[in-house]
C-alpha cells in the first residue's frame, strides 16, 4: 500500500507541475486544447491523492504498522472511527487531508464552471495546481505519510491516539476546520485566474461566492466544534482561549465573512472589484500564515503541532503565493476600476463597507495580538504576552459596532436612503426594541438573573446591555423583513403563511438565507452576553456533604470506581437541589488511563494519564458545568469546580442556525431560463458524483482486511503442547527456508514486540508455535518466499521484518525524483511548442473574435478547434 | 428603474459626487483605521502581560516580587505536592537549565499536567510574591504531543 500512496504522490506533483504549465499556456494562448488538458490535470490531480488517501486509510484500518505514521498514532484495538481521526491527527495525515479536499473541491469547481467562463477555468486550473504544488512538493520531500519502518523495527502495535482527542468532536471538528482552510484555495484561485483573464463577469461572481461560502461555512462548523470540545473535554470552562491555534482558524473567518458581504457589493453595484480580489487573496493567504505560526513552532501555543522545520517550506510557499498574489494585483489594477462610485454613507453599500473594514480590523487585531509577542521578542527583545482580556478589550467593541452595521446595513437601500422609507423602516424596530429590550431583561434578571449572584464589571455589563439592545434591535429588523416578504407574497393570494414564508426562500434563497444566518450570529452574540453573568466556585467537599453555588445547593453523595477496557472511571455522585427541591443528579468523572501508558517513553511525549469527565447540565438558559479537580486517596472526598454559565446553549442552537442560514444560501437558485441547461447540469453532477462514488468504492474494496490465508491451519484442532512437541520432518533445503523464515516473520508476543522468531526468547510460546508452523510449510516444499506471503496475507505487511517487495520500495524512493525530472521536460516540451504556436497566432481569442479572426487561424491551430470557432462566431452574430 | 437610467444617472451624478465620495471614504476609512492602531496600543500598555521563562526569571527574583507576568518552566520531576486537607491546592517546581522557581496554585490542573517525567512544559500566569513562590491563577499544560488538538488550560480565577 505505502508503494502505491507513495507513487501517487509522486505522480501527482509530475501532472501538477504539466496542470500549471498548461493552464498557463491554454490562459494566454486562448487554445481551448490545453485548456481541456489543463482542466484534465486538476481532475488527474484529484485522483491521485484520492489513491494516496485510501491507500493510507487502508494502512490505518489493515494496522499496517510498517509505515511509521500509521503505527505513531493508532493501535488495533481502536474503534474505527478513532482509527479515522488518527488518520489525520499527525502533520502528514493532515496536510495529505488538506491536499484532497483541496484537489477535490477544485476538481468539482472546475468541472461545474467548464462551460462557463473560457478565459478564466484554464488560469483557475494553472492557479489552483499552484497552491496544490506546495503542499505536492511537502508531502513527496519533507514530511511523506508513507514513509516506513527501517527493517526490523516493525512494531508490534502502534501507540494509540491520545485519551482527550477520542471523542466524536474530534472525529468530525479536525477535518471540518481542515477543509476550511484547504477550501480556500478555491475562491484564490478564481480571484487570481479573474485578474488573469480580467475577467469578473456574472459566472465569475457566483462562482467565487459559491466557493467563499462554502469554504466559510466550513470555517464556522470547524471553529464552533472545535469550541464545543474545549467546553466539553477539556474542562477549563470556556469555548474560546484566544490561544494561536484558535485565533488561525478565526483570521479566515473574518475575512471571509467581509469577503462574502463586499461580493454582493460587486454584484449589484459594480464596485469594489479590486478590494474583493485583495480580500479573497488575504483570505487564503491568511489560512497559509495561520498554519504557518502553528505548525513551525513560532507561536508559542499549548496546542502546536510537533515541530518540525516544515516551517521553512511553509514560509517559502507563502512568500511565493504572496509574490503571485501581489504581482498579478499590480498588473492588472488598471483593468479593475469601479463602474460606480458611492453616493451616500447612508446606504446599503456603506454598511457593508463599514461592515468589511470592522471585520478586517477584527482579523487585523487577532492577527496582531498573536504575532506581537514574538515579533516583540525579536525585535525589541521585550517579553510580553497578550492574554485574553486584551482580545477581548479590543474584539468586543469592534464587534459591537458590527452589530450596528448589520442592523443598519439590513433596512438601507442601495444607493442611498430617502428619509421616508428609513423612518418607515426604522421606526418600528426602534419602537420594538425600545419596549422589548428592558422588558425581556428585566423579565430574566427578576426571575432568574439576580438569583445567580453574579458580579459583573460596570464595563462588562455596559457592554452587555449594548449587546443585548443591538441583538433585540436586529432580531426586529430581521422579524420586520420577513413579514414584509411574507406579507408581498401572500398579497392577492390566498397562499398561507407557511407556504409564503417557503416561497420567500426559494425565490429569494441568498437574501433570507443570509437573514436566517443572521439569526443565527445573533444567537451567538446573546450567548457571549451570558459571559458577563457566570457564576463559578472551586470547591472541596467530602462525602454526604452540600455547598451552595447560585441559588443551587449540591450534594455530593458518593464516590465509585469502575475498570473498564482502557481505564480507570472514578465518578462521582451528585444531587442537585434548587430551593430544596432535587433537580438532577450530576455525574462528574475522572478517567484514569495509567493502563492504556504503552508508549515507548521518550520517543513522542507523555500520554495523558488522568482526564477530566465533565458533567453539564444544559437547560435552554443555562448550563451548570461541573468538573471534578481530584479525588482524595481514601475516596471520602473530591474537589470540584462548579460553573454557571448564563445562555451558553444559545452558542450551539445558533451556530446550528447559522448553518441552516448558509445551506439556504447555498442551495443553487431557480432560474427558469436554463432550467433545461440545470438538468444537464444534475446529470454531470451525477456523473461526477457517480465517479467519485466508484473511486471511494475502490478504496472501499481495498480498506476490506485482507482474507486470510488460503493455506489451511495445519495444526487446527490441536492443542498448543501437542503443537510445540510435533515433529515436523524437513530435509535441509527445506530447513534452510524454514530458518530464513525465522529471521523475517515478526512474532505476534507482546513481551517479544518488534523481534523476529529468532530474536524472540527460546521459551516464547506464541514465537515457537509459529516456527512450528513455518516447518510445517516448509515440509510441504514452499520456499521462503511463499511462507512469507502467506503470513502477510494472515497479518499484514507487519508481520514480516523485512519489506518483501525490495525492488518496488527502491522504486518509490526514486520515483518522485525520476517524476519531477519527466515533468520538467514536459513542461519545457510544452513551453517550446507554445512558443511556436503563440509566434504564429496573433491573440487567437475566442470571444469577440471575427470570423476574419476565425480563417486567419486557419493551419495553426487544428480543423476541430477551427470549427468550434465558427460556430460560436455564428452563434455569437 | 432599468439599468440603463441608472447609468445615465450615475454618469451625471459620478461628475460631481467622485471626488466628494472619494474624499470621504478615505477620510473616514482613514480616521478609523488610527482610532484602531490607537485603541490596539492604549490597550496593549494595559493588558499585556510580560513573559519570562524560569531562567530568565530566576535571577531578577528581587526585581519581580508583587509583579504579575506569565512564566514558562517545565515542570520538575516528583514535585508536584498537594496541601495536605485539601485536594486543589497544588504546590510544583518549574525548572530551566538548572534554575527553578515554585509555583502555588489552587484550581484544576489541565489533564495534560504530569510530574512522572520532567518533560511537561508549564505555562503559568500569576504573580511573584515576596517569599519568591510564583501564585499561578492560571496554568496551561504543554505536553510535546504530535496530535493535532485543542487547547489543555485551566483557569482559575
Amino acid at each position: 500500500m505505502h508503494f502505491i500512496g507513495a507513487s501517487a504522490l509522486s505522480l501527482a506533483l509530475g501532472v501538477c507541475i504539466a496542470t500549471i504549465v498548461l493552464g498557463i499556456l491554454a490562459g494566454r494562448s486562448g487554445v481551448r486544447r490545453y485548456a481541456e488538458l489543463a482542466r484534465l490535470g486538476v481532475y488527474v490531480q484529484f485522483g491521485l491523492v484520492a489513491i494516496a488517501t485510501a491507500a493510507l486509510l487502508h494502512s490505518f484500518v489493515n494496522a499496517d504498522f510498517a509505515i511509521k505514521y500509521v503505527a505513531g498514532r493508532s493501535d488495533s484495538r481502536m474503534p474505527l472511527h478513532y482509527i479515522l481521526s488518527a488518520f489525520y491527527g499527525g502533520q502528514e495525515g493532515s496536510l495529505l487531508l488538506w491536499t484532497f479536499v483541496t484537489a477535490g473541491l477544485g476538481s468539482l469547481a472546475a468541472h461545474v464552471n467548464r462551460d462557463n467562463m473560457p478565459r478564466v477555468m484554464p488560469w483557475y486550473a494553472a492557479v489552483l495546481s499552484a497552491t496544490l504544488l506546495g503542499w505536492f512538493c511537502i508531502l513527496n520531500f519533507v514530511t511523506p505519510p508513507f514513509e516506513t519502518w527501517f527493517i526490523a523495527s516493525i512494531p508490534g502495535d502502534g501507540e494509540g491516539l491520545n485519551p482527550l482527542l477520542q471523542t466524536p468532536l474530534m472525529v468530525i471538528h479536525p477535518p471540518c476546520l481542515l477543509s476550511g482552510f484547504a477550501s480556500a484555495a478555491v475562491p484564490f484561485s478564481f480571484g487570481i485566474a479573474a485578474l488573469a483573464a480580467r475577467d469578473t463577469g456574472t459566472s465569475w461572481l457566483k462562482a467565487v461566492r459559491s466557493w467563499t461560502l462554502v469554504c466559510w461555512i466550513l470555517l464556522s462548523i470547524g471553529n464552533l466544534l472545535g469550541g464545543m470540545w474545549a467546553y466539553r473535554e477539556l474542562g477549563w470552562g470556556g469555548y474560546w482561549a484566544w490561544d494561536a491555534v484558535e485565533n488561525a482558524a478565526l483570521i479566515p473567518w473574518f475575512i471571509a465573512t467581509a469577503f462574502l458581504h463586499s461580493i454582493i457589493i460587486q454584484e449589484q453595484r459594480g464596485m469594489l472589484k479590486r478590494w474583493n480580489v485583495v480580500l479573497v487573496s488575504l483570505l487564503y493567504l491568511l489560512t497559509l500564515v495561520g498554519t504557518w505560526m502553528t505548525r513551525s513552532g513560532f507561536i508559542d501555543s499549548v496546542h502546536t503541532f510537533a515541530e518540525s522545520d516544515i516551517g521553512h517550506y511553509f514560509l517559502a510557499f507563502l512568500i511565493f503565493m504572496t509574490s503571485i498574489s501581489v504581482c498579478t494585483l499590480i498588473l492588472r489594477w488598471k483593468d479593475f476600476g469601479s463602474e460606480r462610485e458611492f453616493e451616500s454613507p447612508a446606504s446599503r453599500e456603506a454598511m457593508f463597507l463599514a461592515n468589511n473594514w470592522i471585520l478586517i480590523g477584527m482579523a487585523a487585531v487577532v492577527l496582531f495580538g498573536t504575532l506581537y509577542p514574538n515579533l516583540a521578542e525579536m525585535v525589541f527583545d521585550l517579553a510580553i504576552t497578550f492574554g485574553a482580556p486584551w482580545f477581548e478589550r479590543l474584539t468586543i467593541p469592534l464587534g459591537l459596532i458590527l452589530l450596528a452595521t448589520m442592523a443598519l446595513g439590513t433596512i438601507l437601500p442601495w444607493r442611498r436612503a430617502n428619509l421616508r422609507s428609513f423612518k418607515r423602516h426604522a421606526i418600528p424596530a426602534s419602537l420594538a426594541t425600545l419596549i422589548l429590550a428592558p422588558g425581556i431583561a428585566a423579565l430574566w434578571w427578576f426571575t432568574r438573573g439576580h438569583k445567580l449572584g453574579a458580579t459583573p464589571s460596570a464595563g462588562g455589563l455596559a457592554l452587555s446591555v449594548i449587546a443585548w439592545v443591538l441583538i433585540v434591535l436586529n432580531g426586529a429588523i430581521l422579524v420586520q423583513e420577513f413579514a414584509g416578504g411574507i406579507r408581498a407574497r401572500r398579497a392577492g393570494t390566498d397562499r398561507g403563511v407557511f407556504s409564503a414564508l417557503m416561497l420567500l426562500f426559494r425565490k429569494h434563497r441568498r437574501r433570507y438565507g443570509g437573514f436566517v444566518t443572521h439569526i443565527g450570529v445573533l444567537m451567538i452574540f446573546f450567548a457571549f452576553v451570558g459571559n458577563a453573568f457566570k457564576v463559578e466556585d472551586d470547591i472541596t467537599l467530602s462525602v454526604g456533604d452540600s455547598a451552595a453555588i447560585a441559588d443551587f445547593t449540591v450534594t455530593f453523595e458518593s464516590i465509585e470506581t469502575k475498570t473498564e477496557s482502557t481505564h480507570v472511571a472514578t465518578l462521582a455522585e451528585m444531587t442537585l437541589y434548587r430551593d430544596g427541591e432535587r433537580v438532577d443528579s450530576l455525574r462528574p468523572a475522572r478517567f484514569d488511563y495509567n493502563n492504556y501508558d504503552r508508549m515507548p517513553p521518550g520517543t513522542a511525549g507523555d500520554p495523558m494519564k488522568v482526564t477530566s469527565e465533565i458533567y453539564i447540565r444544559s437547560t435552554p438558559l443555562e448550563d451548570f458545568y461541573v468538573t471534578m479537580i481530584n479525588y482524595s486517596s481514601d475516596r471520602d472526598a473530591a474537589a470540584f469546580k462548579i460553573e454557571v454559565f448564563p445562555f451558553t446553549p444559545w452558542l450551539w442552537m445558533g451556530g446550528f442556525v447559522l448553518i441552516l442560514g448558509t445551506i439556504i444560501c447555498l442551495w443553487p437558485e431557480e432560474d427558469p431560463v436554463s432550467a433545461e441547461y440545470r438538468r444537464r447540469r444534475m446529470h454531470d453532477l451525477a456523473r461526477i458524483g457517480g465517479v467519485v462514488l466508484c473511486l471511494f468504492g475502490l478504496g472501499l474494496v481495498a480498506l476490506l482486511p485482507g482474507t486470510a490465508a488460503a493455506q489451511a491451519d495445519p495444526f487446527d484442532g490441536m492443542g498448543v503442547q501437542e503443537i510445540l512437541a510435533a515433529d515436523v520432518p524437513l530435509t535441509s533445503a527445506q530447513s534452510r527456508n524454514a530458518e530464513r523464515a525465522f529471521n523475517m516473520v515478526m512474532t505476534t508476543c507482546e513481551g517479544c514486540a518488534g523481534k523476529t522468531l529468532t530474536l524472540a526468547s527460546p521459551g516464547c510460546v506464541p514465537a515457537n508455535m509459529d516456527k512450528q508452523r513455518i516447518r510445517y510449510f516448509a515440509s510441504l516444499g514452499m520456499s521462503t518466499d511463499e511462507i512469507l506471503d502467506l503470513f502477510v496475507e494472515e497479518r499484514g505487511e507487519s508481520a514480516v521484518a523485512i519489506p518483501q517487495k525490495t525492488g518496488l520500495r527502491r522504486v518509490s524512493m526514486i520515483l518522485p525524483v525520476v517524476i519531477v525530472i519527466l515533468g520538467l521536460f514536459a513542461a519545457l516540451f510544452a513551453f517550446r511548442s507554445s512558443l511556436r504556436r503563440t509566434g504564429v497566432e496573433a491573440q487567437p481569442a475566442i470571444a469577440g473574435a471575427s470570423s476574419g479572426a476565425a480563417d486567419s487561424l486557419a493551419g495553426t491551430v487544428d480543423d476541430e478547434l477551427l470549427a468550434e470557432l465558427r460556430d460560436e462566431i455564428a452563434m455569437g452574430s | 428603474m432599468t439599468d440603463e437610467s441608472t447609468k445615465f444617472d450615475d454618469e451625471v451624478r459620478s461628475a460631481s459626487a467622485q471626488k466628494t465620495s472619494r474624499g470621504w471614504l478615505f477620510l473616514v476609512a482613514i480616521l478609523a483605521a488610527a482610532a484602531l492602531v490607537a485603541a490596539i496600543v492604549v490597550i496593549s500598555f494595559d493588558k499585556r502581560t510580560y513573559y519570562f521563562t524560569v531562567a530568565e526569571a530566576a535571577p531578577q527574583l528581587v526585581d519581580l516580587r508583587g509583579q504579575r507576568f506569565r512564566l514558562k518552566g517545565m515542570v520538575e520531576q516528583d514535585s508536584h505536592l498537594i496541601r495536605e486537607g485539601t485536594l486543589d491546592q497544588h504546590r510544583f517546581t518549574l525548572t530551566e537549565s538548572g534554575a527553578q522557581i515554585v509555583v502555588d496554585y489552587q484550581g484544576p490542573l489541565p489533564d495534560t499536567f504530569t510530574d512522572e517525567s520532567d518533560r511537561t512544559e508549564v505555562v503559568a500566569v500569576g504573580t511573584l510574591r515576596d517569599d519568591g513562590i510564583f501564585e499561578a491563577e492560571e496554568v496551561s499544560a504543554k505536553c510535546p504531543s504530535r496530535y493535532e488538538g485543542g487547547a489543555p488550560t485551566a483557569e482559575s480565577q
